[in-house]
């Protein structure tokens, strides 16, 4: 019954050994433990080196070694490291245990003799849990081809795209009549100055016309089953009241319709929009929707214009929502951002005071195809103005609101000085806590700005007000600011103030993570799975985020994700099957009395209840592994692979020292 | 009769003694009984946190065992005062460690304290404790056409303590409209008078006095109303001083709302204290002279 | 108990693989240094905390168990952590009801990145178990080894 363990301790140069006495580690295991089952105790300078794991595959072949426990590092490092040793020596992987006495001994305690007393403790623990283990298989499962991309703003066209020229079916689905997400709201692009719209749209027309991309705008994920490499999803198809079979894009219905609305989407309240509308020229695909909450015909049941007028009878005014369910693969999340609303900060006068625009909405004011035709004016639409106030960190970098640096807006800022200096030819104010220029040729345009004249004062604006204290100041809009670098306060009299409002995430993205399973973080961004080294995947297998759904980022940044999201998809589909850890929890049927405890404990819908049998079983590959069930079944009917009640009550033991002599258990310090 | 432990504050014994008539008798009016703390000591005011921070919170934790012991709300009618009673009351009770250290020194005098009784200021008991509805009744000389400019100044308001609008607050617009008065749009009605810097750095407080007469004035105000004796002081006091540094030619009466409610229930001005400020308020006070004798 | 008369209590800490053992871990390679008396067991999610393990550590010889996860609203596993919390709070009440002190057993949240903050838990519960003084739970006399069933346990 017993089985024949292996201790290796390592000394990880003197990381470890310098605190620890990994020898006296090494002794004690082989003579106090020797009843455990521990065959052979060595000690080594760096165990993770392939001399180091050598040594284990060696043992194991000669040794007949059944368990193996090493004392080195964090697992989080080289557990895999040395299961894949085990593995090589024909020892199946799972029955490998890594225990450290690195991060949490030696270079967390000064005291010599209570960390060696602590790394025998620790070893005994995983000596005792490793008797536990069993070997386990890790479970493969198929990839369907096909992929789902959530979001057509840029992340999402580029990943996408790539997944399509490679040969991949995706499915894009947009919430909005069009793709081209804020990107296409943009006039210009920093630091090249290159015309949003003309660098975004190809890319548009390039979705809307693949073979390989089925394009669902107006459209939303409700629902979504399975788990990597085979997920289902249900898809709203929202109805538009146009039959796109017949539309041909003319845009009369859009021309004839009596009935105009404020365009808070596109135009971010600046414009007006008709009910039945296209939302902006280049809209991919380029059929219109009907805005039917506000539309006369679904109000009093008269009107119809649009209908009248349709040269292909393409209006349908009895269009229903249409669900469908695709199976894919993978899925991108690349949602995207929404903007602060600076109504949150009365003192900038934002909704109550004129001529305070947010960036987005001075970008439609710098469009040539927004409301103004490109003129930056004020809000009596002639007017351009003389002095402009650009306020940075609008809602960022701020306890009060959101801590976090929002990494676009100083260039942003920066754009829209020199956006307003070439229009206008207006003194332009900007007021900053820090200047953040980090990429590409983005130092060097603020230069160029600085060169054109542009004042910058270093300072958070406190308040934005209408009251005059002077004669100057009579009917402009005042900032008042304290100007560090020179130590004084300022009051700057201005006619036009844009606030460069921070990025937050989508009001929905807590809800819409739970869909997919995935989670945000305190400020609201999706979880990555390592914020250095993995940026693009979740924790969740085959749900990936691209954009600024990860957080604030460039459009260069944006457009990396996602082909990198895109690549990594790819990879797998390539490989036509994916291996998941086998860390999961399965249910013994013949314990089971169907209570259901287990039911709504698991936040992945794994388990089901067999209603003819009375009795709940778990889906392996859903199950997540995170054991909460197991530790819930009042029966004990679930165990967790891996994590077992066995194993963990036995390194309990170990731990406490009781599986030696009891007059040792307590010997910890000095 | 509904009972407060009162709070006056130091200077409701000296330079605002006309705010403590005003307040116990429109308070005696409204149904409310305003019972002095005894013995109550000096709550620190502005002074003396940054002395000594320990201490601070001590010497007004000793006013707030006190009024624990009465077992009322605590209410007081001064914004320093009412700052740093609330603020001390709520860290006691976040603060275990703070609490511990306070009591020790509070057993000396036989007293301790829990952090469980409500902290008020004077004008929040009217507005929601007693409510608007009930004042409307008690008055009897609505002020028609009165233009009173609310100061709420700035302690009243910061920190900011349970999500309240600290930069467009209402209640006291809505306080004198219901006493008939018109409330102006006052801009600068939560912004600091200069508190303590009239002593230690004149100019400075004397700018910000200037600041808040002008918007008075800009506002058409008849009258500005405070929550506060050392707003009071500032803005009336120190007119003089504002006008002789700047040029200007101030003449704005400052009153303390009280003193204004009062008049609208019909109180006699003497008893109110009115008639014993710098800037005459005689123009102010024909309004309620019509109404004694109309 | 050492040699000298000084008490030094040992401590079990649950953590969670996603947050709180990588905070841990954090503490290690920041080099934030903390007392020895606490030995760390690692799970993947706080929501597989059985109650039993507590238990079983009090009765063997632990005198104080800390347990700790990812900070509600972050746990990788989206709201086990949630779990975890109500069975803390049950299971303090039971332990009191026990006649064990409400203070040898600890929830503290820790996200990956806070690995001082862990730390500094770390000695503060220690602190605060060694002021209780020793467990002395009849039961840790007892040789309850060998490789326990559920059953066991509890006894």
């Amino acid at each position: 019954m017993s089985e024949k363990i292996g201790v290796y301790v390592c000394h990880c140069g003197t990381n470890i050994a310098g605190i620890v006495n990994v020898e006296e580690v090494s002794q004690w295991a082989g003579s106090r433990l020797k009843d455990r089952g521990v065959v052979i105790a060595r000690d080594y300078k760096f165990m993770c080196s392939s001399l180091g794991q050598e040594l284990i595959e060696k043992d194991i072949k000669e040794l007949g070694l059944t368990r193996v426990v090493v004392a080195a590092c964090s697992p989080h490092l080289h557990e895999r490291t040395f299961r894949t040793a085990c593995e090589r020596a024909g020892l199946n992987p799972y029955l490998c245990e890594l225990v450290s006495i690195r991060e949490q001994v030696s270079w967390v305690h000064t005291d010599k003799i209570a960390a060696t007393a602590k790394a025998e403790a620790v070893l005994s623990g995983g000596v005792e849990r490793v008797i536990h283990n069993e070997p386990l298989e890790p479970l493969k499962v198929p990839i369907h081809p096909d992929s789902l991309v959530v979001g057509g703003g840029i992340a999402g066209i580029q990943a996408a795209l790539e997944l399509a020229d490679g040969g991949n079916h995706v499915y894009l689905v947009e919430r909005e009549p069009s793709i081209g997400g804020h990107m296409a709201q943009f006039d210009k692009t920093f630091p090249t100055l290159d015309c949003s719209a003309c660098i975004l749209t190809p890319r548009m027309v390039q979705v809307g016309n693949h073979p390989n991309i089925t394009l669902l705008t107006w459209s939303e994920v409700t629902k979504v089953d399975g788990y990597v490499g085979n997920f289902e999803v249900a898809i709203k198809k929202k109805a538009r009241y146009v039959n796109t079979e017949l539309c041909t894009g003319c845009g009369i219905c859009v021309e004839k319709c009596p009935k105009k609305v404020v365009d808070d989407v596109f135009e971010a309240g600046m414009a007006k929009r008709k009910v039945i509308y296209i939302p902006f020229p280049q809209a991919v695909p380029n059929f219109p929707v009907l805005d039917a909450p506000n539309c006369t015909f679904f109000q009093k049941g008269t009107c119809k214009a649009c209908e009248k007028f349709c040269p292909t009878n393409a209006i349908d005014f009895n269009q229903k929502d249409e669900d469908i369910t695709v199976k894919v693969g993978n899925i991108v999340l690349a949602t995207g951002y929404d903007l602060f609303n600076p109504r949150r900060i009365p003192q900038y006068g934002y909704g109550r005071l004129e001529n305070i625009f947010t960036s987005l909405e001075f970008e439609r004011l710098c469009n040539a195809s927004g409301p103004t035709g490109g003129n930056i004016v004020l809000k009596d639409g002639i007017t351009p103005p003389k002095t402009v106030g650009i306020v940075h960190c609008v809602g960022s970098r701020d306890q009060n609101y959101n801590g976090y640096c929002s990494a676009i807006c100083c260039m942003q800022s920066i754009k829209f000085a020199h956006l307003v200096h070439e229009r206008t030819g207006a003194d332009i104010y900007n007021f900053y806590i820090d200047i953040r220029t980090p990429g590409k040729s983005y130092e060097e345009f603020y230069q160029r700005v600085l060169d054109e004249g542009t004042h910058f004062v270093r300072g958070k604006v406190a308040e934005v007000t209408e009251v005059a204290r002077s004669p100057e100041e009579e009917g402009k809009l005042i900032i008042q600011v304290e100007d560090t670098l020179i130590g004084k306060q300022r009051r700057i009299p201005v006619d036009m103030v844009i606030l460069s409002a921070g990025l937050e995430p989508r009001y929905d993205a807590k809800e819409t993570g739970k869909l997919f399973g995935i989670a945000c973080s305190a400020d609201g961004w999706y979880i990555e799975r390592h914020p250095k080294l993995d940026p693009i995947a979740t924790m969740t297998e085959g749900v990936f985020i691209a954009g600024c759904v990860q957080g604030p980022k460039d459009i260069p940044a944006t457009v990396a994700q996602g082909a990198a999201a895109a690549a990594r998809i790819q990879g797998k589909i390539q490989q036509g099957e994916i291996t998941l850890e086998p860390i999961r929890a399965s249910i013994n049927e013949d314990q089971c009395s169907g209570c259901r405890i287990c039911n709504d404990l698991c936040p992945f819908s794994a388990i089901l209840y067999h209603e003819d049998r009375a009795v709940s079983e778990i889906n392996a590959a859903l199950c997540q592994g995170c054991g909460t069930c197991v530790a819930a079944c009042p029966a004990g009917a679930i165990s967790g692979t891996g994590f077992s009640n066995e194993q963990i009550l036995a390194q309990i033991e170990g731990l406490l020292l009781l599986n030696i002599d009891q007059k040792e258990s307590k010997k910890v310090l000095a | 009769m509904k009972q407060y432990a009162y709070y006056p504050g130091c200077s409701l014994e000296s330079l605002a003694v006309s705010y403590n008539l005003a307040n116990i008798e429109v308070s005696r009016k409204l149904g409310l009984e305003l019972s002095e703390i005894e013995d109550w000591n000096c709550c620190g005011a502005t002074a003396y946190f940054p002395v000594d921070e320990f201490l601070a919170y001590t010497l007004v934790a000793r006013n707030l065992a006190k009024g624990e012991k009465m077992g009322l709300d605590f209410v007081t009618p001064c914004n320093g005062c009412y700052k740093n009673a609330y603020f001390t009351n709520a860290y006691l009770q976040q603060d275990p460690d703070l609490a511990e250290h306070i009591n020790s020194a509070l057993e000396e005098d036989n007293l301790h304290i829990e952090g469980t009784s409500k902290v008020k200021h004077l004008i929040e008991v009217f507005v929601y404790d007693v409510g608007l509805e009930e004042i409307s009744k008690k008055i009897t000389h609505p002020l028609q056409g009165l233009r009173v400019a609310p100061y709420y100044g700035c302690q009243l308001v910061r920190p900011r303590k349970n999500g309240e609008d600290v930069e467009n607050p209402r209640y006291f617009e809505d306080l004198l409209s219901t006493i008939g008065a018109e409330p102006v749009e006052y801009y600068s009605k939560t912004h600091c008078c200069g508190g303590s810097l009239i002593v230690t750095n004149r100019m400075a407080a004397l700018d910000m006095i200037n600041k808040l007469l002008q918007d008075a004035v800009k506002s058409k105000a008849d009258v500005i109303a405070t929550t506060c004796p050392m707003c009071n002081v500032n803005l009336e006091v120190y007119q003089g001083y504002v006008n002789r540094e700047f040029g200007t030619d101030y003449s704005v009466p400052v009153m303390y709302f009280t003193q204004i409610m009062g008049l609208a229930m019909g109180i006699k001005p003497n008893l109110l204290g009115i008639g014993k400020e710098l800037v005459s308020g005689a123009t102010m006070m024909s309004f309620a002279k019509v109404k004694e004798s109309g | 108990m050492n040699n000298d008369d000084t008490f030094e209590p040992v401590i079990i800490g649950f953590t969670c693989n996603w947050c709180s053992y990588r905070a841990a871990d954090t503490a290690g390679t920041a080099r934030v240094k903390y007392a020895p008396n606490i030995r760390l067991i690692r799970l993947m999610c706080s929501g597989r905390l059985d109650p039993t393990f507590v238990l079983k550590a009090l009765a063997n010889g632990a005198d104080g168990v800390l347990i700790t996860g990812c900070h509600p609203g972050d746990c990788h596993y989206v709201e086990q952590n949630y779990k975890a919390l109500r069975r803390f709070h049950l299971l303090k009440r039971v332990l009191t009801q026990m006649g064990i002190e409400p203070g040898r057993l600890k929830l503290v949240w820790a996200s990956a990145a806070e690995g001082a903050i862990l730390a500094a838990e770390f000695d503060k519960f220690i602190n605060e178990v060694r002021a209780l003084g020793p467990l002395n739970l009849p039961l840790q006399k007892q040789k309850t080894f060998s490789t326990p069933a559920l059953e066991e346990v509890a006894a």
